[in-house]
């Protein structure tokens, strides 16, 4: 993952993106085994599309929020993310090839730092982003 | 007893709002072998390969799969003979279970607010509650908007997290 420059965050910078990669079925498999998630619509595919009319299984939505907060408290270090809402508009299927992106949408200085806004998403490579929302993060400078 | 009629469906949703669980401890302490797989699963380790891996970090929102099944409780699996069971209980974060005829579930969203990072060996306990339910009509029928609230503290009463999550029955 690319290093993120703290001093350089205006409005409207687009943050490295993140590749995730492709998020195969074993991934999958991985994330409801470790979180005890038994929902048919992630491992049985016929359940997925013919009882829930979705287009093959689907990809954790815990999964893809996990993977942003991941990202962001990993690139702005401890204690620095403070709140982050995603909300899940279209399904990433198994074998979607998914990139985290994030792009700053407000920047606010005060006596104890910076407040930084981000509008964040998950976008697959069919050029769908179905995963999108925003996050702050506080800075003490 | 499954609520079928729109009206009384309604009514008892509107019930169910503000309807919270007591303070629930956790099976289990922050354990570091659930934290390694917590982190492998969600690909923790890929986001900075370059530097050495530090065991003890807790993923910040790690304490809201906490909750597990106890030993003695009824396995879900063993529904999985019913056609129509997608494995899902609708007992939202401990919360009584919401008795809707909606047969599919799907995840809209979530909230999170972070005020503290756990720590391995910490304890940690939840308070939940319905915050809004709503019934709308979709294309194909009527859906319920479920957003309920979960907040976690540690074995000292501090919050660590407040997570919102809106599901959707449909």
């Amino acid at each position: 993952m690319a290093v993120l420059d703290l001093n350089d965050l205006s409005v409207g910078r687009a943050l490295p993106d993140f590749a995730i990669g492709r998020i195969s079925t074993s991934h999958i498999m991985r994330w409801s085994a470790a979180s005890e998630n038994w929902h048919r619509i992630h491992y049985d595919q016929r359940f997925a599309t013919e009882h829930d009319g979705l287009p093959d299984v689907v990809i954790n939505g815990s999964f893809k929020q996990h993977l942003l907060i991941n990202m962001l408290d990993v690139w702005f270090g401890d204690g620095a993310l403070v709140d982050l809402s995603v909300e899940f508009r279209d399904v990433d299927v198994a074998g979607d090839e998914l990139t985290a992106f994030a792009t700053v949408s407000g920047v606010e200085s005060g006596p104890h730092g910076r407040r930084i806004t981000l509008d964040i998403g998950i976008r697959n490579a069919r050029g769908k982003a179905g995963t999108r929302g925003s996050a702050t993060i506080l800075l003490s400078d | 007893m499954t609520t079928t009629d729109d009206g009384e469906l309604l009514d008892y949703l509107q019930r169910m709002i503000g309807v919270r669980t007591p303070r629930m401890t956790a099976l289990h302490p922050v354990e570091s072998s659930e934290v390694r797989r917590f982190r492998q699963a969600t690909l923790f380790e890929m986001l900075d390969p370059e530097s050495e891996p530090d065991p003890v970090v807790v993923p910040l929102a790690f304490p809201v799969h906490m909750f597990r099944r106890p030993l003695n409780a009824p396995d879900p699996l063993a529904l999985m003979t019913d056609p129509d069971c997608d494995g899902m209980d609708r007992d939202f974060n401990g919360l009584p279970a919401l008795k809707v005829p909606m047969k599919r579930l799907l995840n809209g969203g979530y909230r999170y607010r972070f005020s503290k990072r756990a720590r391995i060996g910490d304890t940690v306990s939840r308070e939940a509650r319905y915050v809004d339910i709503r019934l709308k009509q979709g294309r194909s029928g009527p859906m319920v908007f479920v957003e309920y609230e979960g907040v976690y503290f540690n074995g000292e009463g501090e919050t660590l997290l407040s997570s919102t999550n809106t599901m959707i029955l449909r």
